[in-house]
C-alpha cells in the first residue's frame, strides 16, 4: 500500500496537449475514482502512473519515491485492462501465477496464493482452464486475481467493467467492492459510468480535456460542484442549467432566457453581474400548487421505482424526477417547486458555482 | 448449398482437369524412375520394365560403372539437411527478432526499411549471383555449410519477416502491457507472450524458409566444388557431360522429397496445434 502523488503531470502525444497539468494526491489506502468524456486523457493519466506512458512533465511519485523513470515492472503496481489482456496461452492458474513465477517466488508459496486468490474471486474451479474458456465475467475476475496475487502497492483499473453487460457489471461492482474492503488496497478506477463512481470511490476526480475539474467525495460533487461542467457531467437525469438574469426590483427572482421565472430567497452573494446560470436537478423539484413553475408534460418515463417527466415550461424544457409514483400524462399541467436550498448558480462566463 | 447435379459434376471436372493438369508429369516421371534406360516410354504409356533399381542405385551407388552415375545422394541429403536447418535457425531467429521491431515500432524509417526488404525480394536473384560469389569466396565460405545457408538466410529473411510480423500485428499491445506491470523485461515478454502465441508462424516461416532452402539451386551450383554439394546438385550431376541417367535422375528426385513430407507433417501438426491454442481474443 501507498500513497499516490500526481504533481503538474502533462501528456504531449507529438504536438497534441493530451495532459495539462495534473494534481491529484492520493492518500494511502483511497479508492479514487477518475471519470470525464471519452478522450478526456484518463487512460494517459492511468498509463503514465503505471509506466506504460512516457510523462511528458510534472511527477509521479508512489509511495515517498518518484517513479518517472522507472520501468513499469518495478513500480509495484497492478493493473487491469478494459479488455482483460487475460495471456491466452496460460491456463487461469498460470495466468494467475505469471508475476510470481517472474519474481522467482518458491513454486509451493505460488501455489498457496493463487489458491488463496481464487478461492476469494470463486474461481478455484476454473483454474484449470484457458480464457477463451470462459465467459465475460469470469475473465474479469481472472483479471482481478492476476492483479491480486501480487498483493501491490497500488491497483489500477480502466474502465473494467465496460465489457459486461448490465447486470453483471451490477455484480461485479459489489465484488470489486468488497474486494477492496478486504484489501484495502490504494486503488485508482477509471470509468465514465458515474453510477460506479459514485458508488465506489472514497473520492472522484472529474476530468474534462486533460485537466481536473474537481476533486472530492462523491456526495460533495453531487451538491456542490465547483463549475458547469461538473453539475452536468455528474448526476443523470442531467442537471436542468438555464442561462437568465437576476432581478430584485420587488422580490428577487431569477428569469430564465426562456421565461421561466424562480422566485429567491435572496440573489447570491458575490454575484458580479446580473446575469447567471441556474441550475436545478430533475430531483429537487416538487409537485406544489402553489408552485412558481408551470410545466406541460410532454413524456413520461415510469420505471417503477422512479418517474422521469420532461416538460415545457415557457419557452424552456425541463427533466424532473420523482421518486414516487405520479399521476401524469402527456399534455398534462402541473405546478413545480423547485426546492430553494439545492437550486444552484453559475456564473455565465467562467463557468464557475456562485 | 442445395445446387444442381450438373453444378457440382463440372465443379469436380474442373477440379479434376487442373489436378491432372499439374499431376501428369510427376506421374510420368514416377514411371521413369521405376523402369531402365531401355525402356523410358517416350509417350505417357506404361513402361515393359518395372524395378527399384534405379533407387538402389541412386541410394547406394550401386549402379554398374558405365551404366550408372554410380554415386550415392546419402551425404547430399545430409548437406541438405545441414545447409537448410541452419536457414530455418537463421531465418527464424534473426526474423523473429526483426519481425517484432517492425510490428511494434512506430516510426516511418522503419516502414521504409520493411518495404525495402520486400522490395528487394522482388530483384531477380541471378543478379546476385557474381556478388555473393565474390564475398562468399572472399572469405573463404565456399563449399562450406555455413556459405551456402548464409546466402539462403540471405535470401528468405524477407519472407520470414513479412510471415511473423503478419503474425506479431494480431497479438494485442495489451498482453505485452499486462506482461510488463507483471515484471516482465522486454526478454521475458519476447519469451513467454510473443514467442508462444507466435508459434504457429513461426512453424510456417519455418517450413517455407526450409523448403525453400532445400530445392535451391542456382547458389547452391555456384558455390559448390563437391564436398558440400545439397540434393538439388547432385540430382543435376545426373545430367553429364556424356550421358544423362533419367532413371536415378527420376528415383533421387523422388526419394528428395520423403523427408520434405516428414519434415512438413510435423510441423503442420505443430501449427494446429498452436492455432487452437492461440485464440487471441
Ligand atoms: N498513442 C497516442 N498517440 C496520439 N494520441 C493519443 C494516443 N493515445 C491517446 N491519444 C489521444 O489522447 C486523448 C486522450 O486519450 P485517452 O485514451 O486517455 O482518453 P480516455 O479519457 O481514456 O477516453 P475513453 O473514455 O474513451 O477511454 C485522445 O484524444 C486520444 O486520441
Ligand atoms: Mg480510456
Amino acid at each position: 500500500m501507498a500513497t499516490v502523488q500526481i504533481v503538474d503531470v502533462r501528456k504531449d502525444f507529438g504536438s497534441v496537449k493530451v495532459v495539462k497539468g495534473i494534481d491529484i494526491d492520493i492518500r494511502d489506502g483511497e479508492f479514487v475514482a477518475l471519470v470525464g468524456p471519452s478522450g478526456c486523457g484518463k487512460s494517459t493519466l492511468l498509463r503514465m502512473i503505471a509506466g506504460l506512458e512516457q510523462i511528458t512533465g510534472g511527477e509521479i511519485r508512489v509511495g515517498t519515491k518518484v517513479v518517472n523513470n522507472v520501468a513499469p515492472k518495478d513500480r509495484d503496481i497492478a493493473m487491469v485492462f478494459q479488455n482483460y489482456a487475460l495471456y491466452p496461452h496460460m491456463t487461469v492458474a498460470e495466468n494467475m501465477a505469471f508475476s510470481l513465477k517472474l519474481k522467482g517466488v518458491p513454486k509451493r508459496e505460488i501455489e498457496q496464493r493463487v489458491n488463496k486468490a481464487a478461492d476469494i474471486l470463486s474461481l478455484t474451479p476454473l483454474l484449470g482452464r484457458v480464457p477463451r474458456q470462459l465467459s465475460g465475467g469470469q475473465r474479469q475476475r481472472v483479471a482481478m486475481g492476476r492483479a491480486i496475487v501480487r498483493d501491490p502497492q497500488v491497483f489500477l483499473f480502466d474502465e473494467p467493467l465496460s465489457n459486461l453487460d448490465a447486470k453483471l457489471r451490477v455484480q461485479m461492482r459489489a465484488e470489486i467492492k468488497e474486494l477492496y474492503q478486504r484489501l484495502k488496497t490504494t486503488t485508482i478506477y477509471v470509468t465514465h459510468d458515474q453510477i460506479e463512481a459514485m458508488t465506489m470511490a472514497d473520492r472522484i476526480v472529474v476530468m474534462h480535456d486533460g485537466i481536473v475539474e474537481q476533486i472530492g467525495q462523491p456526495l460533495e460533487i453531487y451538491d456542490q460542484p465547483d463549475n458547469m461542467f461538473v453539475a452536468g457531467f455528474i448526476g443523470s437525469p442531467a442537471i436542468n442549467l438555464y442561462p437568465g438574469s437576476f432581478r430584485t426590483e420587488d422580490k428577487a427572482v431569477f428569469e430564465t432566457d426562456g421565461g421561466i421565472i424562480v422566485p429567491l430567497e435572496r440573489v447570491p452573494a458575490g454575484t458580479p453581474r446580473r446575469r447567471g446560470v441556474l441550475g436545478i436537478r430533475p430531483e429537487h423539484v416538487a409537485i406544489d400548487p402553489a408552485g412558481a413553475i408551470s410545466l406541460a408534460v410532454t413524456v413520461t418515463e415510469p420505471t417503477g421505482s422512479e418517474t422521469f417527466i420532461l416538460g415545457r415550461s415557457e419557452q424552456e424544457t425541463m427533466r424532473c424526477l420523482f421518486r414516487d409514483r405520479v399521476a401524469l400524462k402527456p399534455g398534462d399541467r402541473v405546478q413545480l417547486r423547485p426546492d430553494p436550498n439545492r437550486i444552484l448558480f453559475f456564473d455565465e462566463e467562467t463557468g464557475r458555482r456562485i | 448449398m442445395n445446387r444442381s447435379f450438373t453444378y457440382r459434376a463440372s465443379l469436380l471436372f474442373l477440379a479434376a482437369l487442373a489436378a491432372l493438369w499439374t499431376l501428369f508429369p510427376f506421374a510420368w516421371y514416377f514411371l521413369v524412375s521405376l523402369t531402365t534406360p531401355g525402356h523410358i516410354p517416350r509417350r505417357f504409356s506404361f513402361p515393359d520394365v518395372l524395378t527399384l533399381d534405379s533407387y538402389a542405385s541412386a541410394l547406394f551407388g550401386s549402379g554398374a560403372k558405365g551404366v550408372s552415375a554410380n554415386y550415392s545422394i546419402l551425404p547430399n541429403i545430409f548437406n541438405s539437411f545441414v545447409v537448410a536447418g541452419l536457414t530455418v535457425v537463421g531465418c527464424t531467429v534473426l526474423g523473429f527478432g526483426a519481425a517484432y521491431v517492425f510490428s511494434r515500432g512506430r516510426s516511418t524509417t522503419l516502414n521504409v526499411l520493411f518495404n525495402a526488404l520486400l522490395v528487394i525480394r522482388m530483384t531477380p536473384a541471378v543478379s546476385l549471383a557474381v556478388p555473393i560469389y565474390l564475398m562468399i569466396n572472399t572469405y573463404g565460405l565456399a563449399d562450406t555449410h555455413i556459405g551456402l545457408s548464409l546466402v539462403h538466410i540471405m535470401l528468405s529473411l524477407p519472407l520470414a519477416i513479412w510471415l511473423l510480423k503478419g503474425f506479431i500485428d494480431g497479438i494485442p499491445v495489451e498482453l505485452e502491457e499486462a506482461a510488463l506491470i507483471d515484471g516482465a523485461s522486454v526478454l521475458q515478454v519476447l519469451r513467454y507472450i510473443i514467442l508462444p502465441l507466435a508459434a504457429p508462424g513461426v512453424a510456417v516461416a519455418a517450413c517455407f524458409v526450409f523448403l525453400a532452402s532445400y530445392v535451391e539451386f542456382m547458389f547452391a551450383s555456384i558455390l559448390s566444388r563437391g564436398s558440400s554439394d545439397t540434393l538439388p546438385i547432385a540430382i543435376a550431376g545426373y545430367n553429364s557431360d556424356h550421358q544423362t541417367f533419367y532413371n536415378e535422375m527420376a528415383a533421387a528426385s523422388f526419394m528428395s522429397m520423403i523427408p520434405l513430407f516428414i519434415f512438413f507433417y510435423f510441423a503442420g501438426r505443430y501449427m494446429v496445434r498452436g492455432l487452437t491454442m492461440g485464440a487471441v481474443k
